[in-house]
């Protein structure tokens, strides 16, 4: 037991910086979840993205901070891509997303020119930001956090605008948002492509962190994401606009505690797949079973 | 004001189920008119009236709105023209959200939505007022989500969303139908008072031949996708329940005219 413990401490530092990291991930998948009761995988695909292009960008010296906005603004374009399929061709949510993230395996490898890219040899926004000591486990879990942070207070701000309410509407109830003059289209690129830039800059940062981007990061990454709203709200609820913006991140934090004490618990990380997935399947079906109403409202 | 020329609309065309909603329709309504539409289920009230909103786009003929033709704009393009209350309380303001912020929503109807905050002190004392007159408490639960609220509460929200900027034309597609017969009654009053104060030009779908009867200066009947009755002036005030009645069992015994 104290062995089990004792691993598990060891490991909170670390998974506290990851939780940080994917808090940016899972802001990007409860936006469009949410706010446009729009179900958009394109997580898994604009992740990894994130980390194609802040990786192929620094290795080609430009500076990291600006990668990490490019790889933002790349995000922004691929959850747009999936908006305006959808919008266009009136595809099933779900499927625009499956396509977008599918073709995005192929960019993302044209992006690097291989599948991997390596950092190790070049300054990254944390040497960046932090100087000297850009290796210190605390300073590099306060800026991250601090970041996610400032990231959903921007959000919060932004929904609370005139075209941050419209954009609210267009989840809450389409026919009512026309009627007030609300453009769907326009509301749907913006909180997608929104969407798309938060869980790059997630895979950005992450690349950074480990210092190496490949095409497979973002496997498993939206049901991580979607893990993680769920904990924050079950933590804190989302009776409010910002208990719902400060969940994600919460949540984050708090489901890689709970990886890590799986992994100290003697569970291999390729369990952890099936066990993400076995904890959403059963907070989705726990409302429906006790009668309550549904966790995710979902629209056509 | 609202100019709607030989309007036709056939849903499920060329299937064993086609539709008929819409006839030849035609209907001019000049500013300050308040018109009432009455006929029976599958008349085509509600698509005339989604015709002109837009949601439903005619297979033929056109709408006009100020002398502009509106015919292939989508709704949410002519949404600064016209204001809208639906039948289903819950149709018109977004559950999740507060009452103050559904009327920011309806504030920026047919504008440019800014990136400036959607709530000013100004603007939530200017808010307060407009649901106050309902006298149903609205105004001391600014700050709560809409999905808390009664269909009645509900509805004199969304008629309020409705009047929130002085629309050129005002829609209700049987907007008191759902209500109890009391707040049905308080929806109705603050709606004829809004109309009357602002001179709105009105078209109001209804089931209830009191309503039509007692509101509005032009009646229009319809059945199977045509007009088939008006009156206007003091013919229309001349009319009386039994009378249409009388007339109408002649026509068609099926129509439902309660």
């Amino acid at each position: 037991m104290g062995e089990i413990i004792g691993s598990f401490l060891n490991l909170v530092p670390i998974t506290l910086l990851q939780g940080a990291i994917y808090g940016f991930v899972a802001l990007g998948v409860m936006l469009p979840f949410r706010m446009l009761s729009f179900p958009d995988l394109t997580a898994e695909g604009s992740f990894p993205l994130g980390g194609a292009v802040a990786a192929a960008s620094i290795a080609a010296g430009l500076d990291p901070i600006s990668a990490t906005l490019l790889a933002l603004a790349a995000g922004c374009v691929a959850g747009c891509a999936t908006a305006l399929i959808h919008l266009g061709l009136r595809l099933n949510t779900l499927l625009c997303g499956i396509i977008v993230l599918t073709m995005l395996f192929s960019v993302n490898i044209r992006i690097m020119g291989k599948p991997n890219t390596a950092l190790f040899a070049f300054d990254d926004m944390f040497d960046v930001l932090l100087g000297g000591s850009s290796s210190d486990l605390t300073l590099q879990i306060a800026l991250i956090l601090g970041l996610a942070l400032v990231a959903a207070g921007l959000l919060l701000w932004f929904l609370k605008t005139e075209t941050g309410l419209a954009l609210r509407a267009v989840g809450a109830n389409q026919m009512m948002a026309r009627a007030q003059g609300i453009s769907i289209w326009r509301q749907t690129i913006l909180g997608l492509g929104l969407a798309g830039g938060l869980c790059a800059t997630g895979g950005a940062i992450m690349a950074q962190n480990q210092s190496f981007a490949d095409v497979n990061m973002g496997f498993g990454v939206l049901l991580n994401g979607l893990a993680a709203v769920i904990v924050g709200e079950t933590l804190i609820g989302r009776s409010t606009l910002w208990r719902q913006l400060l969940a994600p991140i919460v949540g984050a934090i708090a489901y890689y505690q709970v990886i890590s004490f799986a992994l100290a618990l003697g569970l291999e990380p390729s369990d952890l797949k099936f066990l993400t997935g076995a904890f959403v399947l059963l907070m989705l079906a726990l409302p429906g079973l006790t009668g309550r109403r549904e966790v995710l409202r979902i629209r056509e | 004001m609202i100019d709607v020329r030989t309007l036709d609309k056939t849903f499920y065309r060329g299937t064993p189920s086609a539709r008929h909603a819409l006839n030849d329709v035609s209907l001019r309504l000049d500013e300050g008119d308040f018109a009432v539409v009455i006929g029976g289920n599958g008349a085509g009230k509600s698509t005339l009236l989604n015709a002109i909103a837009g949601e439903v786009m005619p297979d033929a003929g056109s709408v006009w709105i100020d002398e502009t033709d509106v015919t292939r704009r989508p709704p949410h393009r002519r949404a600064g023209l016209i204001s809208r209350v639906f039948q289903d309380p819950l149709a018109g303001s977004a559950g999740g959200m507060t009452i103050e912020e559904n009327l920011a929503l309806a504030l920026a109807r047919g504008r440019r939505r800014t990136l400036g905050l959607a709530l000013t002190d100004t603007r939530r004392r200017s808010f307060r007022d407009a649901v106050a007159v309902f006298n149903l408490g609205l105004e001391e639960r600014m700050d709560q989500k809409v999905e808390l609220l009664s269909g009645g509460q509900r509805q004199s929200l969304a008629l309020a969303m409705a009047l929130v900027t002085a629309p050129r034309v005002l829609l209700l597609d049987e907007h008191c139908a759902a209500l109890d017969p009391r707040t049905a009654a308080t929806v109705m009053e603050a709606t004829v008072d809004a109309v009357e104060r602002d001179g709105l030009t009105t078209l109001m779908v209804t089931h209830n031949m009191q309503h039509a009867i007692d509101h509005g200066n032009r009646l229009v009947m319809m059945m199977d996708g045509k007009i088939i009755f008006e009156a206007a002036g003091a013919e229309k005030r001349s009319l009386t329940v039994e009378a249409l009645i009388e007339r109408f069992h002649l026509v068609d015994d099926k129509m439902l005219l309660v």
